[in-house]
């Protein structure tokens, strides 16, 4: 993994720690069918954009340590792959080389 | 057929209730063991007293007025009510029921009368709170804010309050009998399956919500139910407390969705202040490459000779801003590699690297590492070093434990180019900051050595042209001063600005055709080869001429038109002072002048008079048609005759007219001083007053005659 691919992957993992927070904060409250409006993921420094995702969304993605979500068009196709997108996020999946390292950052290990 | 007295006894004693029978003067004439003890008083003590001595008067006189009616009418008083307390129990309200009937005789006359009585005050009292109870529990359905509710075992509505039956949109008889199901669909099936809830647990159930859609409008209740059994402990029913809490839902929507959003929010501002982190860390990392290569870039900028010197300075400021390690190594041939700088974060870390270098150098055919960018000309970047790099580097084991001990983490070698050679390499190595490289770091690193190569390039242009002009200047200048017989002679020379140019200044002293010498100064216009070349072509048309026999002015003039005629140095020119000198018998010696634009000689004299030999002449080479004056003079012993350019004179910051009365006053202080004491004293001079950086070559040329 070289160091863009590390800087991306750790962006991803220190924005996953915040919206895991987010979630947890959100189990304390009535469940609401609304999405909610949970961080994108890139790494992009300049990014200040959120993605709206129901809670089924965000745990369907959280299932895997591999996957995160960014806006459209804030995926890196060199070190993930996109699995899924509409016009609300995209879906990625880091590539087998980040994989050690975006798992061990992963909260719910 | 059991005997009537017998009947009778069996009666008094058994029967549940008060019997009692009153004479005709109304006196106890029997009593049973039941109404003796609602008198509180034992049956004997009843028998021949009247009611009021037993029950006392207030009471007493009530029964006694009955029990005389009944006497007195022959009629019985059924179900009488009599209320009052007794004698042995004053203040105790009680209640009894009483009936009185008269006992005639066989012919009709009344014997007295006869008395049942039951007391009945437990009764009453019940019926009174049961009365109560109803009461107060009307009201509540009646007056409470709230829904209120019985259902019976089926579930069934048993009763419900005005409220409730507003808040379901029904009349209360609509709900009698009734399941909630049955009028409020999905709603009443909630509230049927906590209903369940308590008729099956016998529990009550607090608080619980009930969410759902009346008439298609959302609802939000509470419902509190609690089991109700009857007198027996068996349950009877549910009852149920219901709430509409629309309002405190919406609120709590309200916070929740409040909350959601400061949830969200705070996310952000923290993803932010990641970013914002990230950012500030980029901008940092920009910032302190920019300061490491502008300090470094300064450092090269300024070297001249020193590169080796330079390249440690370099190495040093490299440590700890973008490396734990930092070396240079440069080629001197392709074969042989030398590591010039070598400089580490930390002292213990510079003893390793420096006891490895010394023991192991860089071999040219190393398999990793600077020999590698040598031999290449490419740079590499490591983001990791690997063990196997280490071992695939090391020589032997010794070698691989230094390695180890200096556990590399990230490093680069980018070589150093100039031109098409590559000149050396330049190696960064991270250790104990456990930093790992990025491509901007190896960016930085092939600026770094770009510069380092340039630096190192000039620096060897600049040694080897200065190498040139130093030879070169020696050329045009005499080795050393020539014994002259009767002449002492003293030169100083110091070429102003950098060292790789050639000056323009010049003396020389030579022998002539027959017993004179020759003595010249001279300062050609401007430096470097151009000027060294008009300098050559003066130094050695002027020895020609001499030695071919022309005089002094002849000599000027013919170097003029060599001047003017030669294209190589055209439009150069330059000022001669020509002097031939020729010891005189007595001691002493004559001089023969002639000056093509110099400055004109001090003559000092032996009893410190200071003169000046004043004579006129153009700049040799500037004019078709100079004239040049030829004038004689005459140096006793002890005087001396003082030669300089106007390097002497010209002082930075200072009139030329200042420089020649300074100089003058130089000379004047150092009266009788030997030549050579006198010449250094005149450099110094010049050099302190500005500052140890004359503005322009010195010249100085002295001679005295010696007996």
């Amino acid at each position: 993994m070289d160091a863009r691919a590390r800087r991306i992957a750790d962006n991803e993992s220190r924005f996953r720690e915040i919206n895991e927070r987010l979630r947890s904060d959100l189990r304390a409250l009535p469940e609401d069918p609304e999405p909610v409006d949970f961080v994108c993921e890139c790494g992009r420094v300049e990014c200040a954009e959120s993605v709206k995702l129901s809670l089924d969304e965000y745990e369907a993605i959280r299932a895997s340590s591999l996957e995160f979500f960014v806006v459209p068009g804030h995926q890196s196709p060199d070190v993930e792959d996109v699995v899924d997108i509409n016009e609300r996020y995209a879906r990625v999946r880091k590539h087998p080389d980040a994989a050690d390292h975006v798992r061990a950052t992963d909260p719910r290990r | 057929m059991p005997d009537a007295y017998a009947l009778l006894d069996a009666l008094f004693r058994h029967a549940p209730m008060g019997l009692a029978f009153w004479d005709a003067d109304l006196r106890y004439g029997r009593i049973n063991a039941a109404l003796a003890e609602m008198n509180g008083l034992a049956p004997e003590e009843h028998i021949g007293r009247r009611t009021t001595e037993v029950l006392g008067e207030e009471l007493g006189e009530r029964v006694d007025d009955m029990l005389r009616r009944v006497l007195e009418s022959g009629r019985p008083a059924v179900d009488a009510d009599i209320t009052g307390s007794t004698a042995a129990a004053p203040g105790e309200e009680r209640q009894w029921l009483a009936s009185y009937y008269p006992v005639p005789d066989e012919e009709g006359r009344l014997l007295g009368v006869a008395g049942l009585v039951l007391e009945v005050t437990r009764e009453r009292s019940a019926r009174r709170a049961a009365q109560t109870a109803t009461a107060l529990l009307d009201a509540i359905f009646s007056a409470a804010p709230v829904g209120v509710a019985f259902w019976d075992l089926d579930l069934r509505y048993r009763r419900v309050n005005p409220a409730l039956a507003e808040l379901n949109g029904l009349r209360v008889e609509e709900h009698l009998g009734r399941m909630p199901s049955e009028l409020l669909g999905g709603l009443g099936e909630s509230i049927e399956a906590v209903l369940r809830e308590v008729a099956s647990g016998g529990e009550a159930v607090v608080d619980r919500q009930i969410d759902g859609e009346l008439r298609g409008v959302a609802v939000h209740r509470q419902l509190t139910a609690f089991p109700v059994t009857g007198v027996d402990g068996g349950l009877v029913g549910v009852a149920g407390v219901i709430r509409d809490v629309a309002e405190q839902h919406e609120a709590e929507a309200e916070r929740a969705r409040l909350l959601r959003q400061a949830f969200s929010s705070r996310a952000q501002a923290e993803a932010a202040q990641v970013r914002a982190e990230a950012a500030r860390e980029e901008a940092e990392a920009a910032r302190r490459r920019t300061e490491f290569l502008f300090d470094a870039g300064a450092r090269l900028a300024a070297v001249t000779t020193d590169y080796e010197g330079t390249l440690r300075e370099v190495a040093r400021v490299a440590v700890p801003a973008i490396a734990d390690w930092c070396t240079f190594t440069l080629a001197d041939a392709p074969d042989r590699l030398r590591n010039v700088a070598v400089a580490a974060a930390d002292a213990e870390l510079e003893a390793l690297a420096r006891e490895l270098v010394e023991r192991y150098p860089t071999r040219a055919d190393a398999p990793t590492g600077a020999a590698v960018a040598i031999r290449t000309g490419e740079s590499r970047l490591i983001e990791d070093v690997p063990e196997e790099l280490l071992t695939g580097a090391a020589q032997d084991e010794e070698q691989l434990a230094f390695l180890r001990r200096m556990a590399p983490r990230s490093a680069i070698t980018v070589p150093l180019n100039a031109g098409r050679r590559t000149i050396g390499a330049l190696t960064l190595v991270t250790a104990e900051s456990r930093r790992r490289y990025g491509p901007d770091d190896l960016r930085l690193a092939e600026i770094l050595a770009a510069r380092a190569a340039l630096a190192v390039e000039n620096a060897r242009l600049y040694e080897e042209r200065s190498h040139i002009a130093r030879t070169l200047q020696r050329s045009l200048l005499p080795p050393a001063l020539p014994d002259v017989p009767g002449l002492e002679l003293a030169a100083r020379y110091r070429a102003a600005g950098d060292e790789n140019e050639v000056g323009g200044d010049f003396y020389d002293v030579f022998r002539g055709r027959g017993d004179f010498w020759t003595l010249l100064i001279g300062d050609v216009a401007g430096k470097g080869p151009e000027a060294a070349a008009v300098t050559a072509l003066t130094r050695h048309t002027l020895r020609a001429l001499t030695l071919r026999g022309a005089g002094a002015r002849e000599c000027l003039e013919l170097l003029n038109d060599a001047l003017l005629n030669e294209e190589s140095v055209a439009g150069r020119f330059c000022t001669v002072l020509y002097i031939r000198a020729c010891a005189e018998a007595a001691g002493g010696m004559t001089l023969t002048l002639a000056t093509g634009g110099h400055l004109p000689p001090r003559v000092l004299r032996a009893d410190g008079a200071l003169g000046r030999l004043d004579l006129r002449g153009s700049i040799v080479g500037g004019l078709r048609t100079p004239v040049f004056d030829e004038v004689d003079a005459h140096l006793a012993p002890g005087d001396t005759l003082v030669m300089f350019t106007d390097g002497a004179t010209e002082l930075r910051g200072r009139d030329p007219g200042d420089g020649e009365r300074l100089l003058d006053e130089l000379l004047a202080e150092h009266a009788g001083a030997a030549p050579a004491e006198l010449a250094e004293a005149i450099e110094r001079r010049v050099v302190e007053l500005q500052d140890g950086e004359p503005r322009d070559d010195i010249a100085v040329l002295i001679a005295r005659p010696v007996t």
